[in-house]
């Protein structure tokens, strides 16, 4: 079984290598499309800007652009749909993104994507997955965008179970409103044990998955799931907060598949995509597309009998693998 | 006849150029001291919008005890602690933009390295080039 895995992660890894460049861009196209279509579904309330079509729109751009402006982007979404049903709502998911945008991501960027998956995978009732993401793909770094995605998912959900409460405030005493809101949002227990949870289980997954010790990322990965249902169970008993216990167990063994799913096809291979460059010398115009060295391991295995057929002992296995493709060294740096 | 290595070295380059040349070129364009300063002057006045904006929501939030202790309030130690509160915050993140951008730095020095090493490779394949050709070379 594993062997055929780890021949599947080497078509995998072939077929990324060849076709790099346009599953990267069908994976943001996905990632924006979902991320403002769930958004949309949840507090959209049906408007205009909440269409598939204005999402899918929405996503196209975002398949051609960084990553960062799809986060951008997807915030600036969430922030018009709370304008729609409050303006007080908008204002506190503007400040505090706002708040995480100057003093969080212009020093780590990359982790911006946790801000968008985090309410995303909540939305689609996956949320244990979050941690096993941000330790595995950005290590510590990954702790305060995934708080920052507990906390505008429930804020969103928050506008989503009191929109009728929230729109037929009282729109002069917008500073009581805020208050009302915030103190809402804060105190609620879900909130900070998940948080918590979150944070407790990125450090944990990631400091294991660096121990020098065999197997360490499949350690780290189940304790940390293990530890975040504890943590879970344990704290919602205490604070008497209602959840779903079959859900939740569901959910973290999701997790662990997820995690050793990507232990096994992401992170312990080089997943480089196929390159085009032009350039020209005095002699020629070269057009290069530039493949990485991904060579699927063709298996060849021919078995010999050695004795006669009554008795079954003594075969001998040889599986050799195709050195055609192996390119020749590089020379320079 | 196509030079295999020098192909080779021309692809590496392009694809530098193509994607991390644009990050790295503009900050070889500073001596080390000047671009970690600069950011570090950014990043003060990006913790000083973000101490506002958090200052006006912990206001909002507690506007109404605000409101009705006004008379009450022992103004002096508010004054202290915002502004111990502020440069506790600022020292922090001076801190880690010094290190983030100076890593940075060395990292995108690093990487102007590989690549004039390269072009200095193809510029000698060049030159060869054009002596068996006969020609001049400036």
């Amino acid at each position: 079984m594993i062997t055929g895995l780890l021949i599947f992660r080497d078509k995998l890894k072939a077929f990324y290598a060849k076709g790099g460049v346009y599953i990267r861009h069908i994976l943001r196209f996905a990632l924006a499309f979902l991320a403002t279509y769930v958004v949309g579904r949840v507090i959209g309330n049906g408007s205009m800007i909440s269409s598939p079509l204005i999402c899918a729109a929405i996503a196209l751009i975002c398949a051609f652009v960084p990553l960062n402006i799809t986060v951008v982007v997807s915030t600036v979404y969430i922030i018009i749909h709370l304008f729609g049903i409050s303006l007080e709502l908008a204002v506190i998911g503007a400040a505090v993104i706002l708040v995480v945008y100057l003093l969080y991501f212009r020093f780590t960027p990359k982790t911006g994507f946790l801000l968008i998956l985090t309410p995303l995978l909540f939305c689609l009732r996956v949320p244990y997955i979050v941690p096993v993401i941000a330790a595995l793909t950005v290590g510590m770094s990954g702790i305060v965008p995934s708080v920052c995605g507990v906390f505008i998912y429930y804020l969103v959900d928050f506008a989503a179970k009191n929109a009728n409460a929230i729109i037929t405030m009282d729109t002069d005493n917008a500073l009581q409103n805020i208050t009302f809101i915030f103190n809402n949002i804060l105190t609620n227990r879900e909130l900070i044990v998940i948080a918590v949870s979150f944070a407790v289980v990125i450090t944990m997954i990631y400091l294991i998955k660096r121990l020098s010790v065999n197997y360490s990322w499949i350690i780290a990965i189940i304790a940390g799931c293990v530890t975040d249902a504890l943590i879970q169970i344990i704290a919602f008993s205490v604070l008497e907060v209602e959840y779903n216990f079959l859900m939740m167990l569901g959910g973290h063994l999701l997790a662990i598949l997820v995690g050793l799913a990507m232990n096994l096809f992401i992170f312990t291979v080089d997943y480089s995509a196929a390159e085009f460059v032009q350039f020209e010398d005095d002699d020629y115009y070269y057009y290069v597309k530039a493949i990485p060295k991904a060579s699927v391991a063709k298996r060849d295995v021919t078995v010999k009998r050695i004795n006669d057929a009554g008795r079954n002992k003594g075969f001998v296995h040889t599986e050799s693998y195709d050195d055609e493709n192996e390119a020749e060294s590089e020379e320079e740096i | 006849m196509i030079n295999k290595r020098k192909v080779r070295l021309m692809t590496r380059t392009a694809m530098y150029e193509k994607h991390e040349c644009s990050e790295d070129v503009p900050k070889a364009k500073y001596y080390k001291s000047d671009y970690v300063g600069l950011h570090m002057w950014t990043t003060a006045v990006a913790v000083t919008a973000a101490y506002i904006i958090i200052l006006l929501l912990i206001i909002a939030c507690n506007f109404e005890y605000f409101v009705n202790n006004l008379t009450k309030l022992n103004y002096t130690l508010l004054v202290v602690i915002m502004a111990t509160a502020y440069a506790a915050m600022m020292i922090f993140f001076l801190l880690v933009a010094y290190f983030v951008y100076s890593y940075k730095y060395v990292e995108a020095e690093n990487g102007i390295k590989i690549y004039q090493s390269r072009l200095h490779k193809i510029f000698l394949m060049n030159k060869e080039d054009r002596k068996r050709k006969g020609g001049l070379l400036k």
